[in-house]
């Protein structure tokens, strides 16, 4: 059994509440129940099968989104297990409160990507907007789990309140990176926008490239060898997610500690060139 | 056009008529006399069995204002959880412990509600108040002005203003503001919060203008006396929550010597310190107290177990609660100096002994109290829970059965620290009708609404009468406002305005070019601006005046 393409009927128009068009119905109902679900776009509901084309295609058991110029919000969001492939650009909430499969983006994706995940993995092979790994509006816990990996930038506020996991920026990142953050990871592959790690708990923030200055709140523990470094570097090259800025040899690296306003423990790790 | 309602049973309490058989006439959208065999009605509802009540009217739920959309924005995961509500005329909105307008009004339609009153709306709100109010569909509306913790109120207190001057600055503030009553939260406590105090007792003098609480509760509930407003003072009293309160409302009853209080959610004001765990009810206390006292009356404010959202203006109550808020994330703030705003997200639980007793302590209080006249349906919207969950609460009052079998799922330790058990008191249908009808149309002063007579307003419910009181409270069959079908079996199938009522008692205008001076100097905007014009609400078109008689309350 292959998988499902899916193709907008029609681009122009609001964007498409994608929630609830997930690989599980697939397999669960087939493909009378993804084509009887009810989607909303602006002030209407519809069928999923009067505003998408559906072809046979892509990996057995997966959806593969071709958006074109349709804006597509909530790809993916909640997703438990299974694959979707968009090979375009996604809107907002993509991968949001995802707990497990695998979701790739060949293009960009909008706001609150992977906002609340607690698990599986999210792609994007361009770049990321504001809210990446933060909480929902309304939320007070961000990314739980799971891992995002970032080819291009990322906007403000990535991985604000995370709690667990992972995610990689492979180029910049805006303002406020790792706010509130109370653990897991964060790696950026080139520069950081202002108020690096601001309220921050506990986690760790991996740069290769100094912030222009020390973080409010933060106080600096020179440079130092860390073996995990080594370990780290290996696993997360195997996955693609060891920023391709980063040193690929050589475990010395700058720690910062903070936010000490908060009485925060958490680190920035600023590797040093091999 | 002429329409007849045939052959339904009629509770309508005002009229002496208790489940009377006979028929309705409306026409222009007001209730007519039978206009003789002749008449041709252009339209019939043949209502044989079926139970006919004018809509109901909710005296305290917060609707609009300030707190309310802070509450809105705090719960932000509410509105997402249902972003297009339905495919009925109003498909928009969401949220239950903090719906948007839109679902507001559509709400209470579907529940039989043709009206429901904004109990907090801070002076510097009021515009804000009343935008929201004229957004709501379907159900009319207006706002209780807050006054006891406003700079103003207490500076002219403290200059040993008298009790004139003291009537013209809350006259002048009513018609300002566009309001239909004075509420006063905790008077001095929120002021007294501001400057770090954590309680304030009714009779210890409060910071900076030293007046104690009991002089501004007098002096406001004799200002509303003075001014002639229908709705008597309505009172959010003391140490709200707090064990052992229940003195301070005992107090409070006491000292309006003989002038009508309004006590409103006063299961919150209730509490004794009796028993190992320091918490006990003293609603049997209070009851007697109300019973006694025909100057008094209360709404409940019943807790219903799950979760809501807390929104209160007692910043000084508020602060207390926040280490409670579930999830854990709250507002707290000063508005303009006229009052505060504390919001606190809570969930209530069955099996949690203090929210079992709070649950009990309402239910006592609504059995205990006998004047259906004086005791009204509320669960102080959102603050004990929503008000959808008020045909659940009607079963409660109307089926012991039901009662006994709720209360033997909460807390083990309940059964001996409340009375419920033994309360066999079972409401009826036309105690429930003089209870969110009758009763609430009186103590506001609004002469044409909840009842049935020629010249009220046609705001018609119409119920299945079944055993289920829960079931037939959430659906009515057919629900009318001003003589339009609004909603048929529980749905909403046409949108419409409601309208504003307000009271503008007269006063002496000399005391504005005081207050302009005050304004100027301290406030976010001059007295002239402050001032809302009559076109401002509902664009002019909507506007009910309701009369004020000086001296005959």
């Amino acid at each position: 059994m292959s998988g499902v393409i899916l193709t907008p009927v029609e681009a122009a128009g609001p964007p498409i509440d994608m929630t609830g068009v997930l690989p599980d119905r697939l397999a669960d109902g087939g493909r009378a129940a993804l084509a009887g679900l009810m989607l909303v776009r602006g002030k209407g509901r519809h069928r999923l099968d009067a505003l998408f084309d559906l072809q046979d295609g892509g990996p057995a058991g997966a959806l593969v989104l071709r958006p074109g110029a349709a804006a597509l919000d909530g790809v993916g969001a909640g997703m438990a297990a299974g694959e979707i492939l968009v090979e375009g650009d996604c809107g907002a909430y993509a991968g949001s409160g995802m707990r497990g499969g695998t979701l790739i983006v060949e293009g960009d994706c909008g706001a609150f990507a992977a906002a609340e995940m607690a698990g599986g993995r999210l792609r994007v092979a361009g770049d990321a907007g504001d809210f990446l790994g933060a909480p929902l509006a309304g939320g007070t816990r961000g990314m739980s789990g799971g891992a995002v990996v970032v080819a291009g930038n990322a906007g403000d506020r990535i991985g604000e309140r995370m709690r667990r996991g992972l995610i990689t920026v492979h180029g910049r990142a805006g303002s406020l990176c790792g706010a509130r953050m109370i653990a897991g990871t964060i790696a950026v592959g080139a520069a950081c926008g202002p108020e690096l790690g601001l309220a921050m708990r506990r986690g760790t923030i991996l740069l290769s490239q100094a912030p222009e200055a020390l973080p409010t709140g933060f106080v600096d523990g020179g440079a130092n060898d860390w073996l995990f470094l080594e370990l780290m570097r290996r696993e997360l090259t195997d996955g693609g997610a060891w920023p391709v800025g980063f040193p690929t040899v050589g475990t010395r690296a700058r720690r910062l500690v903070g936010d000490r306003s908060v009485q925060g423990i958490g680190e920035v790790l600023i590797l040093s060139k091999a | 056009m002429l329409m007849k309602l045939a052959g339904g049973r009629i509770y309508d309490p005002a009229n002496g008529r208790d489940s009377a058989v006979g028929d309705l006439f409306v026409q222009d959208g007001r209730i007519v006399a039978d206009p003789g065999p002749g008449a041709a009605p252009d339209e019939v509802h043949d209502l044989t069995g079926r139970v006919v009540m004018a809509g109901a009217i909710d005296i305290h739920s917060h609707i609009a204002g300030g707190k309310v959309n802070i509450a809105r924005l705090l719960m932000a995961e509410e509105h997402r959880a249902a972003a297009l509500a339905s495919e009925e005329p109003c498909g928009c909105g969401g949220a239950i412990a903090t719906p948007s307008t839109h679902v507001t009004g559509c709400r209470y339609a579907q529940m039989g509600y043709t009206a429901a009153f904004e109990p907090a709306m801070l002076p510097s709100n009021a515009r804000h108040a009343h935008l929201e109010m004229a957004d709501i569909p379907l159900i009319d509306t207006g706002g209780y002005l807050v006054l006891g913790n406003d700079d103003l109120l207490l500076e002219l207190l403290a200059s040993g203003a008298g009790e004139e001057a003291v009537a013209d600055y809350v006259g002048c503030m009513l018609n300002a503001t566009r309001s239909l009553a004075i509420k006063a939260v905790n008077p001095g406590g929120i002021n007294a919060f501001k400057y770090n105090q954590r309680r304030l007792n009714v009779d210890e003098a409060g910071p900076f203008h030293a007046i104690t609480p009991r002089r501004i509760l007098t002096a406001l509930a004799a200002a509303v006396h003075r001014l002639g407003i229908p709705h008597p003072l309505h009172l959010h009293g003391f140490n709200l929550g707090v064990p052992g309160n229940a003195e301070a409302t005992l107090d409070s009853i006491e000292a309006v010597e003989g002038l009508r209080l309004h006590l409103t959610h006063v299961q919150f004001h209730a509490y004794g310190v009796e028993g190992d765990r320091k918490f006990s009810s003293a609603a049997a206390r209070i009851a007697e107290a109300v019973n006694r006292r025909p100057n008094i009356s209360v709404d409940v404010g019943q807790i219903m177990f799950g979760q809501t959202v807390t929104a209160s203006a007692d910043t000084m109550a508020q602060m207390g609660n926040a280490g409670l808020a579930h999830p854990k994330k709250w507002v707290m703030m000063d508005i303009e100096c006229d009052a505060g705003c504390g919001v606190v997200p809570f969930r209530y639980r069955d099996k949690a002994f203090v929210n079992a007793l709070q649950w009990a302590i309402g239910l006592e209080l609504f059995l205990l109290i006998e004047d259906p006249w004086r005791i009204f349906l509320t669960t102080d919207h959102p603050n004990g829970a929503p008000f959808t969950s008020y045909p659940e609460l009607i079963r409660l009052l109307m089926d012991r059965d039901h009662r006994l079998a709720r209360m033997a799922e909460l807390h083990p330790d309940l059964p001996q620290h409340t009375i419920l058990g033994s309360l066999t008191r079972e409401y009826t249908l036309g105690e429930i009708a003089t209870m969110t009808r009758a009763a609430p149309a009186r103590i506001l002063g609004l002469a044409d609404r909840g009842h049935l007579g020629p010249g009220a307003a046609a705001d018609i419910t119409v119920y299945t009468d079944r055993p289920d009181r829960r079931a037939m409270f959430e659906k009515p069959d057919l629900v009318f406002k001003d003589g339009r079908l609004i909603v048929r079996n529980g749905v909403v199938i046409a949108l419409g305005a409601g309208r504003t009522h307000v009271v503008e008692p007269a006063y002496d205008p000399t005391i504005e070019a005081w207050m302009g001076r005050r304004f100027d100097k301290r406030m976010g905007q001059r007295l002239a601006h402050f001032r809302i014009a009559e076109e401002e609400i509902r664009g002019g078109n909507g506007l009910v005046r309701h009369a004020c008689t000086p001296g005959a309350f």
